[in-house]
């Protein structure tokens, strides 16, 4: 090392507040882990609702992803939501974790997304918003409109959460397969979440390679293409890859068949949860013919 | 490469770097090889005062600097400043924690007489001027010149083949003494030099593919960067010793002001290393000390990691379409219209492709997952996201492409939350199967037959994503919009609220200017990377090497009537926008317009130009070269009437009346009698006024004749005949100034003789 000596104190300098391209893919990366992480950990818990068939969990989540979808009615949706929070409870999942994964999120960005509507839509009115050239009336039939709109956003997406964090990915393909959908696809997926990951360590790398090089600001027009060359480079290493996957798959006896291995046994609970949830969701299809 | 050019190393290193200045100026600059030139761009603004420490120790030497009065405008102007990268200087100050300072309003001089480019602070504290000079120079060689030295560290791969470093630096000419050794390492006969470049691309280092060139050898009681990577997987004969990093193009954002010294023979500070051979007794102007003062000022940057929730808010895809936004009878329709394409897809690679369908498509379908998640810089300072969905259509094929991408979106979906689970169906119609076909299709007819390498391609690319993008995007507003028109109670929506009119202009105005131009950078610049750098990738099963870099040339009639079409789809919308219904299209009275006045307008122009073009193909035949344009031009001519058929007039077209006139019909009409007025000239009618200024616009008080037509010719004659009274008196007028130039030209030519008389008229 070079002799370095201390020099007179350092003066602050103006800090970028704004966070570059490579910080923000690096934070999105380590974002993705740190989901995939927290999904298999919570995943793996000993509650209820993990113990439960994979199969089940899907018929159940998609009956009440469909009652939501068609719910007109917010106190439907309510209820629904109610179920939901019980399914939170019985995986012993953190709730006010759950509640940030989910609010914070798509129902959030909704609701910024149909705040105009409030304003076009017809009935009676609540309040004015001037505007100096125009006055802003919210209607009430805006207002509800909205809030139902929200509301559901935030059921399924609280549901399609709730699936994800109770059961491994794993199971969640195999459960596919029961559902018929082409073995390959199966297979397929359940490669491409492996190999996500395994590409996600290299794009991190390449970013943070880029990061620990750099000592001062380049003009976009390098950043485009280094960005560019960096896909490119993945590309190429993808095609490598998968090269050498097949040799792997053939030397391991891979002859085109798939075969998974599922054991999976449907018990009192099991059946417990699916006539519960079917019938949560007809009661909310029914009523919300009822309240209407 | 260096050659026999001799260098001079005083003993300072820092000093080095305008000797080489000097003596890298033959160096070949145009191959822009990595680390030989940097460009110098936009210094000025960055670069601050210069320590007042260091003239008081240079005092004594008599540095001398030259300021060149009045250049200061040059320093904004881009030159390239071929400041070679002297790897031993930089691998030595390439610790990260060296210095850059923000070196402050000092003015960079770029380009001197003599062609030696040198970069001069001309703001100096704390020395004394004499007029513009700045005492810098020693002894026998004056001027040193402030170099401005890049902040941007610029690096190399250090290599050491093991196991004896020595071996490789007495394989080479070292060209500089004094137990820094520069040397060019040659490859040994085991070195896979394929394997040790991809390793350098994997690693982000992206050298050219022909040699590994100077490479320093350095001693090892040196400091070097620390090089995270040690993949062991890619050792080779040569060992990787540090990774530094290779940059291109770098925009300088601090400089660091040196001194340096030179020694030459005469008081004029840009005779500059005129004798090579004199070592150098000048000792660097307290390089060391402004080195440990400007590093202790430099602060590391701190980064903060964006929130997730806003990273995701801000840099979201943008088209994935969450659940709850569609009807359940929607996301069902989406289901059902992407699940054949699936199956066609499925079946189709597994044709091609085989048993390899598996693993090739999973990892791709990771490919793309993980392309999803760059940040790509746009323009403005933000990041945008890219779908890359036609750049996989291109290089693996749609279907692979569809297949590929409805997985990566089908984990997005499930597991990182990003698009709804029962919207599946419909994300991956839209960006899955509609993105990539679409981007393909438009690909493939733009880029023709020209070889896959070559830039027709990358223009296609281009061309082929943007669609696809923008018709992603449509489809989805498309969606999102016809929620309120089927799924609505009471004429409140229960779904999406906003309509085709809201949703369709939102999606595709906010793609149009935005994310599609990114998604046509990104595939663009791919394929001219992947051209470049992996065209074996490109070329797969395409065996006809041969013309691979040849574009075919495009069709121009096919590229006119594009163009021809797309202009007229733009000038119809327009026309829409401002009119507001077809039936005021553009702003005029359609309603007013008689069918068989077009007709007949259309069939006088018809039968003019199928006379008069043929007459002028036969008669222009002596001048065929000019026949096309003019036979164009008068095209042009014969059917500009048609204007005729439009509604209105053209304002200012004629005479105004009088202020008094105006009134005086304006009184007579509010009086109830309106012949006054309707027998003003239409632009008075237009406003009930007299516009400012419009008699200072005389058209027809400083025309040739009195209108556009001929005399015998009225306005109130139908419309037919009025178009061939234009015909004629267009036909005509051009007629006579075409005789006139040629007149002129005769006499000019009658007058000037031209040049020597053409060989073939000799005898």
């Amino acid at each position: 090392m070079t002799a370095l000596q201390p020099g007179p104190p350092a003066q602050p300098r103006a800090k970028r507040a704004r966070a570059g391209f490579v910080e923000k893919t690096l934070s999105g990366i380590s974002a993705s882990i740190e989901n995939a992480i927290f999904s298999e950990e919570n995943a793996r818990r000993d509650a209820f609702l993990q113990h439960r068939d994979p199969r089940v969990k899907v018929v159940a989540f998609a009956f009440l992803v469909v009652a939501a979808g068609l719910s007109r009615d917010w106190r439907v949706l309510v209820a629904l939501y109610c179920v939901t929070l019980a399914g939170v409870a019985a995986a012993k999942l953190d709730l006010r974790t759950f509640l940030k994964r989910v609010w914070l999120g798509i129902p959030f960005f909704s609701g910024i997304v149909v705040l105009p509507s409030i304003f076009f839509i017809g009935g009676r009115e609540l309040f004015h918003v001037p505007l100096g050239f125009a006055t802003l009336t919210a209607t009430r039939a805006g207002l509800g409109a909205a809030a139902i709109f929200v509301l559901r956003v935030a059921v399924c997406v609280s549901l399609a959460v709730l699936l994800v964090l109770s059961t491994r990915w794993s199971d969640i393909l195999k459960s596919l397969r029961f559902f018929r959908i082409p073995t390959v696809f199966v297979l397929i997926l359940g490669m491409t979440y492996r190999y996500i990951f395994l590409l996600l360590h290299t794009v991190n790398s390449m970013f943070l390679s880029r990061k620990s090089r750099i000592v001062a600001r380049t003009s976009g027009k390098e950043q485009r293409w280094w960005i560019v060359s960096s896909m490119s480079v993945l590309m190429s290493r993808s095609f490598r890859m998968s090269e050498d996957v097949y040799q792997a798959m053939l030397a391991r006896g891979f002859t085109g068949q798939v075969r998974t291995l599922t054991d999976y046994r449907v018990g009192l609970a099991d059946w417990a949860l699916a006539v519960g949830s079917v019938a949560a969701a007809v009661t909310a299809i029914l009523a919300n013919g009822w309240l209407a | 490469m260096r050659g026999d050019e001799q260098r001079i190393l005083p003993n300072c290193p820092s000093c080095e770097l305008a000797f080489r200045l000097k003596a890298h100026q033959r160096k070949d600059v145009e191959r822009s090889d990595p680390g030989e030139a940097l460009h110098l761009d936009r210094v000025v603004d960055e670069v601050a005062r210069i320590d007042c420490r260091l003239p008081r120790r240079c005092k004594h030497n008599h540095c001398m600097v030259r300021r060149v009065p009045g250049r200061r405008e040059e320093v904004h102007t881009r030159r390239d400043l071929p400041i070679p990268v002297d790897e031993f200087e930089l691998s030595r100050l390439s610790e990260r924690l060296e210095v850059v300072r923000e070196i402050r309003s000092a003015r960079p001089l770029v380009g001197m007489e003599r062609d030696v480019p040198f970069v001069l602070l001309d703001e100096v504290s704390c020395l004394r001027e004499r007029r513009d000079w700045f005492p810098v120079s020693h002894d026998r060689i004056p001027a040193a010149v402030i170099g401005v030295e890049m902040g941007i560290r610029h690096c190399r791969h250090v290599f050491r083949a093991k196991p004896q470093p020595v071996q490789a630096r007495e394989q080479v000419p070292v060209v500089a003494g004094e137990g820094t050794g520069i040397a060019v390492l040659r490859p040994h006969a085991g070195l896979d030099q394929q394997d040790l470049i991809a390793s350098l691309h994997d690693n982000a280092v992206q050298p050219e593919r022909n040699a590994i060139r100077v490479v320093d050898v350095l001693p090892s009681n040196d400091w070097l960067p620390h090089d995270p990577w040690d993949e062991s997987e890619n050792r080779s004969a040569i060992e990787l010793d540090v990774a530094i990093r290779d940059d291109r193009k770098v925009e300088v954002a601090h400089a660091v002001a040196r001194w340096f010294v030179h020694t030459s023979n005469d008081t004029d500070p840009f005779t500059l290393a005129a004798n090579p051979g004199v070592p150098s007794t000048a000792t660097c102007c307290n390089c060391n000390a402004l080195r440990r003062r400007l590093r202790a000022r430099y602060t590391p940057k701190t980064v903060r990691t964006p929130a997730r929730v806003v990273g995701r808010l801000a840099g979201g895809a943008p088209m994935h379409i969450p659940d709850g936004y569609l009807s359940p009878a929607t996301c069902g329709a989406g289901y059902a219209a992407a699940a054949p394409f699936w199956g066609v897809a499925t079946a189709r690679v597994r044709r091609v492709v085989g048993g390899r369908t598996v693993p090739l498509l999973a990892i791709f379908a990771a490919f793309n997952f993980a392309i999803m998640m760059f940040n790509v810089p746009v323009p403005g300072g933000t990041t945008a996201h890219a779908v890359g969905g036609t750049l996989t259509a291109i290089v693996l094929g749609p279907w692979a492409a569809v297949i590929s991408t409805s997985v990566a979106l089908v984990i997005q979906a499930l597991f990182f939350g990003d698009g709804g689970i029962t919207a599946i169906g419909i994300n991956c119609l839209n960006m899955g199967v509609l993105l990539p076909i679409s981007g393909y299709l438009t690909y493939r007819m733009v880029a023709g037959r020209s070889g896959m390498l070559s830039q027709r391609r990358v223009i296609a690319a281009a061309i082929g994503s943007y669609v696809g993008i923008t018709l992603s995007a449509l489809a989805v507003g498309f969606e999102l919009g016809i929620q309120p028109h089927f799924w609505s109670t009471n004429g409140v929506p229960n779904y999406s609220p906003y309509g085709l009119q809201a949703a369709i202009p939102a999606m595709v105005l906010s793609h149009i200017f935005g994310a599609s131009f990114v998604e046509a950078a990104v595939t663009a610049l791919g394929i001219a990377y992947l051209q470049k750098s992996y065209p074996d990738i490109l070329l797969r099963g395409r065996p006809d090497a041969a013309s691979n870099m040849e574009s075919s040339p495009v069709n121009p009639l096919v590229l006119a009537a594009v163009l021809a079409v797309l202009a007229a789809m733009a000038i119809f919308v327009a026309g829409l926008i401002k009119g507001g219904s077809l039936s005021h299209w553009a702003g005029g009275d359609w309603t007013a317009v008689s069918l068989s006045d077009v007709i007949a307008t259309l069939l006088v122009s018809g039968a003019i130009s199928l006379v008069i073009l043929p007459v002028l193909f036969l008669v222009l035949r002596p001048v065929h070269a000019w026949r096309g344009p003019l036979m164009i031009f008068a095209g042009l001519i014969i059917w500009v009437p048609i204007g005729l058929v439009a509604p209105g007039t053209a304002f200012g077209e004629e005479q105004s009346a009088s202020q008094a006139e105006v009134t005086a019909a304006l009184q007579a009409r509010a009086n109830g009698d309106s012949t006054l007025f309707d027998a003003l000239p239409a632009v008075n009618r237009e406003c009930d006024c007299v516009p400012t200024n419009i008699n200072n616009v005389g058209y027809s008080g400083h025309a040739l004749l009195s209108g556009y037509e001929p005399p015998w010719v009225k306005r109130t004659d139908p419309l037919w005949q009025q178009n061939i009274g234009y015909q004629a008196a267009g036909l005509a007028g051009m007629a006579i100034l075409g005789l006139v130039i040629l007149a002129a030209y005769r006499g000019a030519r009658w007058l000037v003789p031209s040049g020597p008389p053409d060989w073939r008229s000799a005898e």
